[in-house]
């Protein structure tokens, strides 16, 4: 009883410290709670983290696979899962599976070998950590700030303002998909099996698995004192006891603790190895017929239990109550999100020169936000009735050639073999800039686009949350002369080679870049086109953030391959 | 709008989509998704011809004094960067690579030759060069050929070159005396040099005399660029000498005798690619989108006499932009030249130090740090040409303590004032820059900012 109980306070405050790192976008829990994420095996062993690793691998071998049932976040939300099952306390597939050796080694051979290729995209699309990652700042993320803005707004009209409004958006098409499945996958394990997903496919689970065979603690099962009435079987989440040889298979077990609160018999122990032999050496010869009850003659009942109907599930009601109850209330968070204000703050800046078009008086509409790189200039900005706000869309994403990762992260070939996919970095960005990319091979990992914002120089928060290393914390003066892209113009698109005046992207840099030079037009009218210099350029996307072009930039930031100092 | 999407992606095409990119994710393994396989310019590449034996050389050569390096210490070759960089140019089109036995503190050669061992011998031309600097006798000359080719892992040299010649003195000693110009041509006859050249870095005299040898010459490599070729030597306004050739009249002399040259510096260390605000509109005037390294480039590919035109590219965004400035090449018109000599013009006011960080200076006796220093000189006084109006006041207060930790970043030992003009780096740099001068000057400078 107490052993559970443990267990799931421990979970508890895990999960819940967990949910608050992703779903916090003050920013101000990540000081005290980042350690959270880096104490996540696969964190720990991409960013090389000695202590941790070693930490971890002692806790298995003394503990067994109790990572699963305490630290892991994603074992945690399929707990809450299971937990949703109500008073039907027994899983829908409860009986005892085979080992499925061969499923699981295989899973944990093909990732191992992906990773270490440096393919880390499949891999971050299994690996527990980054799933629960994805799940949160997804679904669960956007469901928050929903209910944020929901607050915000109801207390706005009581003149309060604790709460103030976030925009919520889609960061990343894929990754939100891949998110949907991971929930939709992950609940129906958690409901229908426990922990469906820990036991067969997991990489970080049968790896703790295998170390788990030669932990000192683990459950052991008294055959003299079980009666073989599958109480225990029924509780278990991993499926992997055997009441035919009164044994619990370590690779599966998470620790959980079920069972030992489920046995009415006092039959099973969580015990050191060496104390715990001598009772279970007489157990093997008596198996021959597991389901009848009458098996273990040489067992009396124990004393106080005896008259007990094994199947009683009257305990341990209340701490699953109380999972019930938090996991509502998630429910209720998640079908909020329909409901929630998208709140576009459109802080273009006020220099945006709208009336840079006085002849477009018809409102074009950029709609072909598809349209492909060499799209004639769409007008973005056109006038409506006089007096009236001209129509003004969002740019397009453009079609990058390459990837622009964050600073700090040293480029996309660094980025990929490093990064686990969490997302945790897409959540501390405030300047709206990272997302996660869609692209096949960079499927996962963090970008930058400048729809919404441009690396401000004042921030680098990603490099400090990210728990692997893939982004290495990297101070704003180094920030300031690293160069992470450069901007690149096109002339067909430019309003200003088209003799109009602007001088957005010049009056934008931050780093006085951009300077502008006289030219002609087609026409032979005058033109001031902007000259970026490349070898000052830093790639922070101010320019294409303020390029009033649609439905593309015409300047946008391409990617390099290896960030470097500037000259 | 958002909301809409969110939805619309949530309820409709979700599941099927997600497999899609699942199924993609898993099909697509390779993590490069920032080389562009659909670049039109691939298989474009201009080709030259050398007249002597047919020889179908890039116009685009790769230089190998300049790979990436991890940290600070200029030997140690980022490798596995390094390879994707070459093979990128290969598949771009690049077969020319030109080595020697100094660069990268003599790893240079060594990773080049693992770096093109997979590829065909025929498919690329190996050059290298002699390491004159290190004044060998005879014997150590044969030591160090056969442990070039070891290096390289290769039985010959396409392109080999007496290296760096700068004194006649010393050019006699080696060559002469020594006799290892002797040993190179019988090397040359028993096939392990195909063809055999040397490097220039000298006055008139010497060339002159190197040329009238009775040597057959297969070709030449020197420096040229188009404020080289439109200045001369005047353009080194700290290290002005009046026996330094300019590049147009070594390339005369040359086409005269019909050597074809290979070109080095045509960026003149990467200065022509950061063209001053000045020079650069005048360029991107005549042609709006075209980078100025592009210009650099275009000029020396046009003259008809040029082999190829070797660039040492760090980037990969340099090799993608080089390789498809001359995928294929686009000769320089006459009007063009005229806009190339207004904007060298322009370009002569900065006050920068014409330092290309080749390293021939290192070690100085006394611990300076030569290239750093010019390089954070360089730095500073790039920093002061941008007006502070034009930088956002966060950015201005960052790049600021960045420049001054840089400076910190070069001890005290090995900073400006430590020089004691023993005047020995003055002959080993090319670029005829007047080392010692230059140090007093900037750390008078530095000392009037603490």
């Amino acid at each position: 009883m107490l052993m559970k109980r443990l267990r799931i306070i421990l979970a508890g405050l895990m999960f819940v410290a967990c949910l608050a790192l992703f779903l916090d976008f003050t920013g101000a829990l990540s000081t005290y709670l980042g350690w959270v994420a880096k104490i996540q095996f696969m964190p720990a062993i991409l960013s090389l983290n000695v202590f941790i690793f070693i930490g971890l691998i002692l806790l298995t071998v003394i503990f067994g696979r109790i990572y699963c049932s305490v630290i892991c976040p994603l074992g945690i939300f399929q707990d809450l899962f299971g937990a949703l099952r109500g008073k039907k306390k027994t899983y829908k597939f409860w009986k005892a599976t085979k080992a499925m050796r061969a499923v699981r080694y295989g899973a944990l051979g093909l990732f191992a070998v992906l990773a270490i290729a440096g393919i880390m995209s499949v891999v971050s699309i299994f690996e527990p950590y980054s799933a629960f990652g994805r799940i949160a700042t997804s679904i669960l993320a956007p469901a928050y700030d929903g209910i944020n803005n929901l607050f915000a707004s109801i207390a706005e009209t009581h003149e309060s303002y604790t709460f103030y409004g976030v925009d919520v958006w889609l960061r990343g098409t894929a990754s939100l998909i891949l998110a949907i499945i991971t929930f939709v996958g992950l609940a129906a394990a958690g409901v229908l099996t426990g922990r469906g997903y820990c036991t067969t496919v997991c990489p970080v689970g049968t790896l703790l698995g295998l170390l788990s065979k030669f932990s000192i603690f683990r459950v052991r099962i008294q055959a003299d004192k079980c009666k073989n009435c599958h109480a225990c079987e029924r509780k278990c989440k991993s499926h992997c006891i055997d009441l035919s040889t009164h044994t619990v298979d370590p690779e599966r077990c998470v620790s959980c603790f079920n069972c030992l609160s489920a046995c009415k018999f006092d039959a099973i122990g969580y015990t050191p190895s060496l104390k715990d032999m001598l009772k279970t050496t007489s157990a093997k010869t008596s198996s021959e017929t597991p389901d009848a009850p009458h098996n273990a003659e040489g067992a009396k009942p124990p004393k106080a239990q005896s008259d007990e109907k094994p199947e009683n599930p009257a305990e341990a009601d209340t701490p699953e109550r109380t999972e019930n109850a938090e996991k509502a209330h998630e429910n209720a968070e998640t079908s909020q999100k329909s409901d929630e204000k998208v709140q576009e703050n459109a802080s273009t800046r006020s220099d945006t020169p709208v009336e840079a078009q006085p002849n477009a008086r018809r409102a074009f509409m950029a709609t072909a936000a598809t349209a492909a790189a060499g799209a004639a200039l769409c007008p973005a900005l056109a006038l409506a009735k006089d007096g009236e706000l001209a129509e003004v869309s969002r740019k397009s994403p453009y079609p990058r050639e390459n990837v622009v990762t964050p600073p700090g992260s040293n480029g996309w070939l660094s980025l990929s073999k490093h990064c686990t996919g969490c997302q945790l970095c897409i959540r501390a960005c405030h300047n709206k800039v990272l997302r996660m990319s869609d692209d096949a091979g960079q499927l996962l990992r963090p970008v930058l686009s400048f729809e919404r914002g441009y690396c401000r120089p004042t921030c680098n928060d990603c490099s400090q949350v990210c728990p692997t290393g893939a982004i290495k914390p990297i101070s704003i003066e180094q920030k300031s002369s690293t160069q992470i892209g450069r901007a690149i113009w096109r002339q067909d698109i430019c309003l200003s080679a088209k003799g109009k005046h602007c001088r957005a992207c010049g009056r934008a840099c931050p780093n006085g870049a951009i300077t502008f030079a006289v030219t002609q037009t087609a026409e032979g009218k005058k033109a001031k086109i902007p000259v970026v210099d490349l070898e000052r350029c830093i790639g922070c996307g101010a320019c294409e953030y303020v390029c009033p072009a649609r439905p593309l930039a015409a300047i946008h930031v391409e990617g390099i391959m290896q960030h470097h100092e500037i000259s | 709008m958002e909301r809409r999407k969110l939805l619309k992606l949530i309820t409709a095409g979700g599941a099927a989509l997600g497999l899609g990119a699942l199924a993609s994710a898993c099909g697509n393994k390779t993590p490069k998704p920032t080389i562009d396989l659909s670049d039109p310019t691939v298989g474009k590449m201009t080709y030259r011809t050398n007249p002597r034996n047919g020889d179908k050389i890039s116009l685009l050569g790769y230089g190998c004094m300049r790979f990436p390096t991890i940290g600070d210490d200029k030997s140690a070759i980022d490798e596995e960067i390094s390879q994707i960089l070459v093979d990128e140019a290969i598949r771009r089109g690049v077969n020319y690579f030109d080595t020697a036995w100094p660069y990268h503190g003599g790893n240079s050669e060594i990773f080049i030759g693992k770096a093109l061992k997979k590829y065909p011998r025929n498919s690329f031309y190996l050059a290298s060069k002699f390491p004159t600097m290190k004044e060998p006798t005879y014997e150590e000359g044969i030591e160090i050929f056969n442990k070039q080719l070891e290096k390289c892992q290769v039985e010959y040299f396409d392109y080999y070159m007496l290296h760096a010649l700068k004194s006649l003195d010393q050019f006699k000693k080696v060559y002469e005396e020594n006799r290892v110009l002797d040993y190179l041509i019988e090397q040359k006859k028993a096939g392990k040099i195909r063809n055999l050249g040397w490097s220039f870095h000298g006055d008139k005299e010497l060339f002159e005399y190197v040329l009238a040898k009775d040597v057959d010459w297969d070709f030449l490599l020197v420096q040229i660029n188009y404020v080289d070729w439109i200045f001369g030597p005047e353009r080194r306004f700290d290290g002005v000498n009046g026996e330094v050739p300019d590049a147009k009249w070594m390339y005369d002399k040359l086409a005269e005798r019909n050597i074809p040259i290979v070109v080095m510096e045509p960026l003149l260390g990467g200065q022509l690619a950061k063209a001053t605000p000045e020079a650069a509109g005048i360029l991107k005037a005549s042609r709006p989108e075209d980078p100025p390294a592009r210009w650099a480039f275009r000029f020396v590919g046009s003259l008809p006499n040029v082999l190829t035109v070797l660039s040492g590219m760090t980037y990969m965004e340099h090799l993608v932009e080089n390789a498809r400035t001359f995928s294929p090449l686009d000769p320089v018109t006459e009007s063009e030249k005229q806009v190339l000599e207004n904007a060298a013009r322009a370009m002569r006011e900065t006050h920068t130090i014409p330092c290309t960080a080749c390293r021939y200076c290192m070690p100085c006796p006394y611990g300076i740090d030569i290239p750093g220093i010019f390089s954070y000189y360089n730095k500073c006084a790039k920093e002061a040409n941008i007006p502070k109006s034009a930088k956002d006041p966060d950015y201005e207060r960052a790049r600021r303590a960045f420049l001054v930790g840089y400076d910190r970043a070069i001890s005290d030992l090995r900073q400006a004032d430590k020089c004691i003009a023993c005047k020995q780096c003055i002959p080993l740099c090319p670029q005829m820059i007047k080392i010692p001068e230059e140090m007093l000057r900037i750390a008078k400078l530095s000392e009037s900012l603490r």
